[in-house]
C-alpha cells in the first residue's frame, strides 16, 4: 500500500472530497470560509495549517456535515453533503472517522466501550441501547486497539489513561468505523511534544498502511513539515496555499500567518 | 499629591433614621382625628420629604409641592374609601386602593427616578402601590379595620404598613441600598403571614404546659404497636390487627416498587427534558413544561387522586409514588445531563450513529453514577412519603395512624410515629453512606 | 467501503475482567429481589392493573373542566392562600432557628464532637415527615394553621440546618484567618469572615425550602393542620370531581408561579448578577418562541383576571 499521499492536482486517482466555492457564514455573521475550492483524492494525507480562527475546523466539519455550508457545494464520494437527508448524512459519517483535540472520550466507561462507539452505525439500535454488542463489533474494536498498540488497556476506564493514550483510543474509535476518510481536528494540541510525535506517526502509518484519506489540522509548522506531503494553508477563511509541503518556504508561511514564523508556531520551538 | 477620598459605601444603618422619620410621620398623622385625612396626608408627605433630605437627597420647591399634593390626595381618598359604609374587602377594592397609592408613589418615584435610574423610580412607585393595596386586607386580618368605621387604630395600622414598605423602597432606590427594601418587605409579609396562621408564642407555651392533661397522649403505647410475639425479642409487629398483612412491610413494598418504576420511567423522560439530548427544541420544551407541572403536585395529592381513580389500597400508593419519583428524578437527572461535557456526544454523532444510540453510548455512562445516587435518594424520600400515604387510604402504615387518630388514641399514634422515626432514621443513614461511596 | 484493519503488532489482548460483570449481576439482583418481593407482597391483582389506565382517564375527564364558579373560587382561594402563609411562616421559623444550628453543626466552627452531635439531632428531626409532626402536635396545639406552620418549621430546621452546615464547611478559610489575624474575637471572625461568604447560598436554600414547604403545606389539611388539603379531601369524599379539579388546578397554578419567581431570585442571589428582565428575554427569542411566549402570557393574565373576577362576584 505504498504511495499514498501523492500531492498536487489529482490525475488518475478517484476524487474523494471536492470543495466547490464553499462559503460558511455562522449565525452571528462570522464568515469562516470564503469561496474555498479544492480537491482531495483517495489515499492522500493533507495537512491544513493556519492561525486559530482561520477556518481550519470549519473546513473539516463541513466535510462530515457538522457545519452546514451557506454557499457552494461539498461533495464526498458520490454524496453532496449540503443536500444529504439526515439518514444519508449518517451513512456518510459512518465512513468518516473523526479525531478531536480534546479526545472526546466517555471518561467514566472502559476503553473498549469507547471504541465500540465507532461500530454504532453497523449495530442495530436496540442492541446498542442495551449495550449488547455483537461479537464481530467487539472483534473490530479490539483490532482497532491493536492497530494503535494499546489493546492491553482495553478494559481500563478511559479516565485512567494518559493524554497520549486517550488520543490513541480516539484514533481507534475512528478506525473501528473502518472509514475511508479520517478527519483529525488539532489532534496533538493538548499533548506534549513526545506524545505528539507518537500520535502523528500513528496517523501517518494508518494513512500509508490502510490507504485512508486523511486530513489533519495543525497549528505547529514543524509537525506539518515532518509528517505532511500536501499542505493547505488557510488565512481568514481563504485558501492561500495548496501544494507540496517540500515547496513551502518562509515566504509561504508569512503569507498564511500574516507575519514571520515565531517559536510559538513550532512544537519544539526550533527554527525551521 | 492630594486625591479626593471616595464616599464611603452606605450601610443599612445609615438610612434607618430617615425610615423611622417616615414611619413616625405616617403614624402620627394617621392618629390625629381628622375625618378628611388631609392632616394625615400633610404629615406623611412632609415626613417623606424631610427624610429624603436627611438621607442626602435634595428636593426642590416644585418637587415638594407635587409630593405634598399627591400625598394629601392618596390619604384622603384612602380615608374616604376605607371608611365608607359600602367598603368591602374584594379584589376590586384592593385594586382601587393600590391605584390610590400609586398617586403618591408615582410622585415620589418621579423624584427618586430623576436622581439617575428611572427603573428605581418605577420600582418605588410600584412598591407604594402594592403596599397601599395590601394595607387594607392586612389591617382587616389583624382585626384592626372593620369597614364602615373610620377608626383611628385602623388608620394607624395601615399607615405603619404602607410607610414601612413604601418608605424603605424609596430610601433603597434613592441610596442604592437594596437590603432595606427587601428586609422591610420580608418583615411585613412575615408579620402578616404570622397573623394569618395564628402565631402565638404565649399560646404555644400554655399548650406545652398543659400537655400532661391531654388524655391518651403520654406515655406512648409501644406494647400495642409492637405486639406480643413468640419470643420477647421477636415481637409480632401487628399493630393490633394480626389478620392484616403487616402494614410496616407494606410501606416498604410500596416505597420500593414506586421508586423503582418511577426511576426507570424517568430515565428516557430526563433525556428528552435536557437541552443537550432532546431530539428537538419543541419536544424539549413540551417535556420540560410537563415535568414542571407534574413537580408541583405534592405526594399526598397524587395519592388522593389515585385512591379516587383505582380505589383504596396499596396500588394507589404505588401509582402515587411512581409519579412523585418521576417528577423529582426527571428534574435532578435532566439538570445533570445539561451540565455534561458534550464532546463525547459529538464524537458519537461523528461516527454516524443515530440520535438515541449515540446518546446512550456517550452521555448515559457519564450520568449513570449520579442516576444511581439520585435513585437511592428518591428511595429515601419515598420511604418517608409512603409512611403517610395510608392517611388518605393508599396503603402502608399510615392507615394504622389514621385509624388510631380517629379514635383519639394519641398514645398509640405517638408510639407508631416513634417507631417510624427510628426506621426512617436508620434507612437514611444507610442511604447516605451508600450515596457517598457512589459519586 | 470497508478496509481491513488486521493487526500486525504483538501486544497481547487482555482477558475481559470478571469484576465488573460480577458487580453488574450483584447490582441487578440487589434491585430485582426487593422489587419482586415488593410486587408479590402487595397482592395487586392483574385486573386492577389492566383497568387502571381507563380508571385514571375517567377521573381526569371528570375533573375537567374544573369548577371555577364564584362560589368555589371563594371557597378554595383563601385556603390556598392559607397554605402559602403556613409555608412562609414555617420556612421563616426553620430559617431563623436552623441558622443557629448550622453553625453549631459545622466542624470548622465548633469541635468535631459537638458538630457531630448537633448533626445527629438535625438528622433525627429530618427523619420525621411533616405530616407526622403535625399529627403529634395536634393534641397539644389544636387543629389549625398554626399547628401546620409549627410542623413545617420543625422539619425545616432539620433540612435547612444540614444544608447550611454543609455550606459553612465548604467556605474558603482565608477571610476567617484574615479576621483572626487582625485580632478579632471568634464571634467577629464568624460575622465578618464566614457569614458574608455563606449568606447567598444559605438564602438560596431558604427559598428552595419555601418551594418545598408550599407543597408540604398543601397536604397538611389531610390531618387538619390548615390549608388547601382539607378541601381536596372533602371534595373527593363527596365525589365532586370538578371541584376537586379546581383545587388541583389552583394549586398547580400558584405553585408554578411561586416556583418560577423563586427560581429566578435564587439564580440572581447565587450569581450576584442581575437576571435579564422579561422584556430582554422576549427580545432574545426567535419567531415561534415569541408567539408561544406571547400566547402563554395572555392566557395566564386572562386566567388571573378571571379568577379575581369570580372572587369579586362571590364577595
Amino acid at each position: 500500500m505504498r504511495g499514498a499521499g501523492i500531492a498536487g492536482p489529482p490525475r488518475r486517482r478517484r476524487i474523494m472530497i471536492q470543495f466547490d466555492d464553499v462559503e460558511v457564514t455562522y449565525r452571528g455573521g462570522l464568515r469562516a470560509l470564503k469561496g474555498v475550492t479544492l480537491t482531495i483524492v483517495d489515499g492522500e494525507l493533507v495537512v491544513v495549517v493556519g492561525l486559530s480562527g482561520a477556518g481550519k475546523s470549519t473546513l473539516l466539519r463541513a466535510i462530515n456535515g457538522f457545519v452546514p455550508i451557506t454557499g457552494g457545494s461539498v461533495r464526498v464520494g458520490d454524496v453532496r453533503v449540503e443536500q444529504a437527508r439526515p439518514k444519508e448524512l449518517r451513512e456518510l459519517r459512518s465512513g468518516i472517522g473523526m479525531i478531536f483535540q480534546t479526545f472526546n472520550l466517555v471518561k467514566r466507561t472502559s476503553v473498549i466501550n469507547n471504541v465500540l462507539m465507532g461500530c454504532l452505525p453497523t449495530v442495530p439500535g436496540w442492541r446498542s441501547l442495551l449495550g449488547l454488542w455483537p461479537a464481530e463489533a467487539k472483534e473490530r474494536a479490539l483490532q482497532a486497539l491493536e492497530r494503535v498498540e494499546i489493546v492491553d488497556k482495553a478494559y481500563i476506564r478511559a479516565s485512567d489513561l494518559s493524554g497520549g493514550q486517550q488520543q490513541r483510543v480516539g484514533i481507534a474509535r475512528a478506525l473501528a468505523q473502518q472509514p475511508t476518510i479520517m478527519l483529525a481536528d488539532e489532534p496533538v494540541a493538548s499533548l506534549d511534544p513526545v506524545t505528539s510525535h507518537t500520535v502523528m506517526r500513528d496517523l501517518r502509518r494508518i494513512n500509508r498502511d490502510l490507504g485512508i484519506t486523511t486530513l489533519i489540522n495543525l497549528h505547529f509548522l514543524d509537525l506539518a513539515r515532518a509528517y505532511g506531503k500536501r499542505m493547505i494553508g488557510l488565512r481568514e477563511g481563504e485558501l492561500v496555499y495548496d501544494g507540496y509541503i517540500d515547496d513551502v518556504t518562509e515566504e509561504t508561511f508569512r503569507e498564511i500567518y500574516g507575519r514571520a514564523v515565531t517559536p510559538d508556531d513550532l512544537l519544539e520551538g526550533a527554527e525551521l | 499629591m492630594i486625591s479626593d477620598r471616595p464616599e464611603p459605601p452606605r450601610r443599612v444603618s445609615s438610612v434607618l433614621l430617615p425610615l423611622l422619620m417616615i414611619l413616625a410621620a405616617f403614624t402620627v398623622g394617621a392618629v390625629i382625628p381628622d375625618p378628611t385625612g388631609v392632616v394625615w396626608g400633610l404629615a406623611a408627605s412632609g415626613g417623606t420629604i424631610f427624610a429624603l433630605r436627611r438621607a442626602g437627597i435634595a428636593i426642590g420647591g416644585t418637587g415638594s409641592a407635587v409630593v405634598v399634593i399627591a400625598g394629601v390626595a392618596s390619604t384622603s381618598l384612602t380615608v374616604w374609601l376605607a371608611g365608607a359604609e359600602t367598603f368591602d374587602l374584594t379584589p376590586s377594592s384592593t385594586f382601587v386602593l393600590g391605584l390610590v397609592w400609586l398617586v403618591f408613589g408615582g410622585a415620589v418615584g418621579l423624584i427618586v427616578g430623576r436622581l439617575g435610574r428611572p427603573s428605581a423610580g418605577t420600582n418605588t412607585a410600584l412598591m407604594w402601590a402594592g403596599a397601599g393595596a395590601l394595607a387594607a386586607p392586612m389591617a382587616v386580618t389583624l382585626d384592626l379595620l372593620s369597614p364602615g368605621e373610620p377608626d383611628l387604630t385602623a388608620r394607624a395600622a395601615m399607615a405603619v404598613l404602607i410607610a414601612l414598605v413604601g418608605g424603605a423602597s424609596t430610601l433603597s432606590a434613592a441610596t442604592g441600598i437594596r437590603g432595606l427594601a427587601i428586609g422591610a418587605t420580608v418583615l411585613v409579609i412575615t408579620v402578616f403571614a404570622g397573623a394569618q396562621v395564628g402565631f402565638s408564642l404565649i399560646g404555644l407555651f400554655q399548650n406545652l404546659g398543659a400537655m400532661g392533661d391531654i388524655p391518651n397522649f403520654w406515655p406512648p403505647d409501644f406494647n400495642w404497636a409492637i405486639g406480643e410475639g413468640t419470643w420477647w425479642w421477636l415481637p409480632s409487629w401487628d399493630f393490633g390487627s394480626p389478620t392484616l398483612a403487616s402494614p410496616l412491610l407494606e410501606t416498604f413494598r410500596i416505597a420500593i416498587l414506586g421508586s423503582l418504576i418511577g426511576c426507570l420511567v424517568a430515565l428516557p423522560v430526563s433525556f428528552l427534558a435536557s437541552r443537550i439530548t432532546a431530539p428537538g427544541r419543541l419536544s424539549y420544551l413540551l417535556d420540560k413544561g410537563f415535568m414542571n407541572v407534574i413537580r408541583t403536585i405534592p405526594d399526598l395529592f397524587w395519592a388522593m387522586f389515585f385512591v379516587a381513580a383505582v380505589s383504596i389500597g396499596p396500588f394507589a400508593g404505588v401509582l402515587a409514588l411512581i409519579f412523585f419519583s418521576l417528577a423529582i428524578m426527571a428534574k435532578l437527572l435532566s439538570e445533570t445531563i445539561d451540565a455534561v461535557d458534550t464532546g463525547p456526544l459529538e464524537a458519537a454523532r461523528a461516527t454516524g450513529g443515530s440520535h438515541f444510540p449515540a446518546v446512550r453510548v456517550s452521555v448515559l455512562p457519564e450520568v449513570l453514577p449520579n442516576y444511581v445516587a439520585y435513585a437511592l435518594y428518591i428511595l429515601e424520600i419515598n420511604i418517608r412519603a409512603s409512611v403517610v400515604l395510608g392517611l388518605v387510604g393508599a396503603g402502608g402504615i399510615g392507615r394504622v395512624l389514621e385509624a388510631q387518630r380517629s379514635f383519639f388514641q394519641f398514645d398509640r399514634v405517638l408510639a407508631v410515629v416513634i417507631l417510624i422515626f427510628v426506621i426512617v432514621f436508620i434507612v437514611d443513614q444507610i442511604s447516605v453512606a451508600l450515596r457517598r461511596r457512589l459519586v | 467501503m470497508s478496509t481491513a484493519i488486521a493487526a500486525d503488532t504483538v501486544v497481547t489482548r487482555p482477558r475481559p475482567p470478571l469484576r465488573p460483570r460480577v458487580i453488574r449481576w450483584l447490582l441487578t439482583l440487589a434491585v430485582l429481589v426487593p422489587a419482586l418481593w415488593s410486587a408479590f407482597g402487595l397482592q395487586i391483582s392483574w385486573e386492577q392493573i389492566r383497568s387502571a389506565p381507563a380508571d385514571i382517564w375517567r377521573l381526569l375527564v371528570a375533573m375537567f373542566p374544573p369548577d371555577l364558579s364564584p362560589e368555589m373560587v371563594e371557597r378554595a382561594l383563601p385556603k390556598l392562600m392559607e397554605s402559602l402563609w403556613i409555608a412562609w411562616v414555617g420556612t421563616a421559623m426553620g430559617a431563623g432557628l436552623s441558622f443557629l444550628f448550622a453553625f453549631a453543626a459545622a466542624t470548622n466552627v465548633t469541635s468535631t464532637w459537638a458538630a457531630n452531635g448537633t448533626r445527629m439531632v438535625l438528622n433525627a428531626i429530618r427523619a420525621v415527615p411533616e405530616l407526622l409532626v403535625a399529627m403529634v402536635l395536634i393534641p397539644v396545639t389544636g387543629l389549625g394553621a398554626w399547628t401546620g406552620a409549627l410542623a413545617l418549621g420543625i422539619h425545616s430546621i432539620g433540612t435547612l440546618g444540614k444544608l447550611s452546615a454543609e455550606v459553612i464547611e465548604g467556605i474558603d478559610e482565608g477571610p476567617v484567618e484574615a479576621a483572626a489575624a487582625t485580632g478579632g474575637t471568634r464571634l467577629q471572625q464568624i460575622r465578618w469572615g464566614m457569614v458574608p461568604q455563606v449568606m447567598p447560598h444559605v438564602v438560596a436554600y431558604w427559598l428552595y425550602r419555601f418551594e418545598i414547604n408550599i407543597r408540604a403545606s398543601a397536604v397538611l389539611g389531610v390531618v387538619g393542620a390548615g390549608g388547601i388539603g382539607a378541601e381536596l379531601v372533602s371534595q373527593l369524599r363527596f365525589r365532586d370531581f370538578p371541584r376537586a379539579g379546581t383545587v388541583l388546578f389552583l394549586t398547580i397554578f400558584v405553585v408554578l408561579a411561586v416556583d418560577a419567581v423563586s427560581a429566578r431570585v435564587r439564580r440572581r442571589i447565587i450569581s450576584g448578577q442581575p437576571e435579564p428582565g422579561p422584556i430582554a428575554l422576549f427580545r432574545e427569542m426567535v419567531g415561534w418562541q415569541r408567539a408561544l411566549a406571547a400566547v402563554a402570557v395572555v392566557v395566564v393574565l386572562a386566567l388571573v383576571v378571571f379568577i379575581l373576577f369570580q372572587l369579586q362576584l362571590a364577595l
